[in-house]
């Protein structure tokens, strides 16, 4: 069964001087314990269908199911604390806030309290393969591949059954890139979460179980 | 975590924005301290002016040059002590008796001697003599000016010429002055003898019985009969409220003095205040007063304005940070509340060190100032909250695919 199902999606947003359209009629569908990735040229509505996946705005028409309830219905602030995570290319985590309290943030909006927040927050970064060391560290310390961990590690936090990764190897070297494809891949076929990535590398695209190609503002299969 | 630990946990982490806002916050508030504490020392200086003024309306001659001898219309006076703006000073008025001992009762004819019945409205006419000067009965003293009960105090020679004693009653044939200063007979009245007086004070040098103003218009008004007051003034209560007291007085048909009249009036329809003091001390910082008192909503809104805008561009600089807190499942409240909170620790901790300093530079008591702190913070959250509200409008999707 799918965890979520997209559709007949179209979103549109009102820029100066016209409506632009980035979706038209997209409709797919995700399961838990796949990896799929999305690929498709600069502009063709990739990121946009991610963040409504994430629940971070509602399609002009059409629908998106998560666990056969419309988005529309949920509460998408609850959706996005305690259902999908998302990660992103530039990492976005809070710059004034360690490794440890990046990672403890979701948990806190959860209302998990401090000292087992901060327990299981040092497990997830120790999962995610970062030393203690990198715990009072600020993410201006840390290299690119580290702030990319502490943010899949900010990612797990939550529990999430979805996660969501948009271009999460874009600002990495190669090797980095590997570390992080494979993370992503264990999550999806070991602990069975529906990971779904935006790449333009055709290399992790080779390793997803399904892959959507977007065109124009349509998905292909 | 709470908002509010949050909002804390930010504001120490955040240092230079910390500190650019806490700076506009101490600013504003420590000039508008200085703003209130002008105000309020004005306010002050306004009302020790105020209530240290002694501020009296002479009844007087048209042109100004009579207090005295007068025949002063006693509903004149009654209009102005009505707007309860005024209240009485002195007043003297006198009546012509004769009693069973005298030959001569008829006023019209022309050996009429009657005797002075002075009336006042305090004994300061007889005090004015010396102390010693009255002596009361039992069970009586100088608060009988006060009253209208029919009492009267005798002059001591004519007391013991007349076989009297404090205390006696006496039998009077009452005559009164009309309108036109005519002498007009009354009737018959009884006073009972309070006390004594050697000599009466300035004014009424040959009166032999003395009682209060009341007392006599009471006597006179059981014949229907009008009191004529000879002098009067009054004490201005509140010299704030000096022009609605000339209003009353010209709706009592009592004017302006007017000196180069040839022919002058002496029926005590002009007066003569004393106010050139107070006018030329009170006008400047009246129109202070009202001035800074124009400019203070004028000031509020511009600390909302500024505080607007600070907040604005500080939440501006973090709108990733917004963004972010969005993406991971923060509601539009939290993010609200965990901004207005930081808003909130700096516009205190500012509204604070510039008050303090603002107190202990100019000396100004801190409870004058309770209002106008109130009245900023009140501002200053309000811009805040306008701004934040705005920033909580943002496009999530937007802003992260930009930075990405």
């Amino acid at each position: 069964m799918s965890v979520l199902a997209v559709s007949d999606v179209k979103y549109a947003y009102q820029s100066r001087y016209r409506v632009v359209n980035v979706l038209n009629d997209v409709s797919c569908s995700f399961e838990m314990g796949k990896f799929y990735a999305i690929v498709g040229k600069s502009g063709s509505g990739k990121t946009t269908l991610l963040s409504l996946l994430a629940g971070l705005d509602l399609p002009v028409s059409g629908d998106i199911f998560y666990e056969g309830s419309s988005l529309k219905e949920l509460n998408r602030d609850q959706y996005r604390r305690q259902e999908v995570s998302v990660i992103y290319q530039a990492f976005h985590l809070f710059p004034l806030l360690n490794a440890l309290e990046n990672v403890m943030y979701p948990m806190e909006l959860n209302h998990k309290k401090g000292k087992e927040a901060a327990q299981t927050a040092k497990e997830l970064l120790r999962r995610v393969g970062l030393p203690e060391s990198i715990e009072k560290q600020l993410p201006a310390r840390m290299s690119g591949g580290e702030q990319q961990r502490v943010a899949i590690a900010r990612a797990l936090a939550s529990q999430a059954k979805v996660i969501l990764a948009d271009e999460p190897t874009g600002n990495l070297d190669s090797e980095n890139g590997q570390n992080i494809v494979e993370i992503l891949l264990a999550l999806a076929h070991e602990e069975g979460k529906c990971v779904i990535i935006i790449t333009h590398d055709e290399e992790i695209a080779g390793k997803a179980d399904v892959v959507y190609t977007m065109r124009d503002g349509r998905l292909d299969n | 975590m709470t908002a509010l630990k949050k909002a804390w946990r930010s504001v120490l982490r955040h240092r230079g924005k910390t500190l650019t806002a806490l700076a506009v916050s101490v600013s504003l508030s420590l000039f508008l301290c200085l703003f209130a504490g002008n105000l309020e020392q004005n306010r002050a200086e306004w009302n020790r002016l105020s209530d240290g003024a002694d501020i009296r309306i002479q009844i007087t001659s048209s042109n100004g040059q009579q207090k005295t001898g007068l025949l002063i219309d006693d509903d004149r006076l009654e209009k102005i002590e009505a707007t309860g703006l005024a209240e009485r000073g002195l007043y003297t008025a006198r009546a012509l008796f004769t009693d069973s001992e005298d030959q001569e009762e008829d006023v019209r004819s022309p050996h009429f001697n009657g005797h002075i019945l002075a009336a006042y409205t305090a004994d300061t006419p007889l005090t004015e003599a010396g102390e010693d000067n009255i002596s009361y009965f039992s069970g009586y003293d100088s608060s009988l000016f006060g009253g209208s009960e029919a009492v009267c105090l005798l002059q001591e020679d004519f007391l013991n010429s007349r076989g009297l004693q404090p205390g006696d009653s006496y039998h009077v044939r009452l005559n009164t002055l009309k309108e036109g200063g005519e002498v007009y007979p009354a009737g018959e009245a009884e006073f009972k003898i309070a006390g004594t007086f050697r000599e009466s004070g300035s004014g009424f040098a040959n009166a032999v019985a003395v009682c209060s103003y009341d007392t006599l218009k009471a006597a006179l008004s059981q014949f229907n009969l009008h009191i004529w007051p000879s002098s009067a003034w009054l004490k201005v209560k509140d010299p704030t409220q000096l022009n609605r007291i000339k209003e009353a007085m010209k709706e009592a048909n009592i004017t302006s003095v007017l000196p180069q009249a040839y022919l002058f009036s002496t029926q005590g329809s002009a007066a003569v205040i004393n106010d050139r003091k107070f006018i030329l001390r009170a006008e400047p910082l009246e129109r202070n007063i009202r001035l800074l008192q124009s400019l203070y909503p004028l000031f509020f809104a511009a600390v909302a304005v500024i505080a607007f805008l600070v907040s604005y561009l500080l939440a501006q600089s973090r709108r990733d940070e917004i963004a972010v807190c969005r993406s991971l499942g923060e509601s539009r409240t939290g993010v609200f509340l965990q901004f207005f909170w930081e808003s909130t620790v700096v516009c205190l901790s500012g509204a604070v060190l510039g008050f303090g300093a603002a107190a202990l530079l100019s000396g100004i008591s801190p409870g004058m100032l309770a209002l106008p702190l109130l009245g900023y913070l009140a501002a200053y959250l309000l811009g805040a909250a306008a701004a934040i509200l705005l920033l909580n409008r943002t496009n999530v999707i937007q802003v992260l695919t930009t930075l990405d």
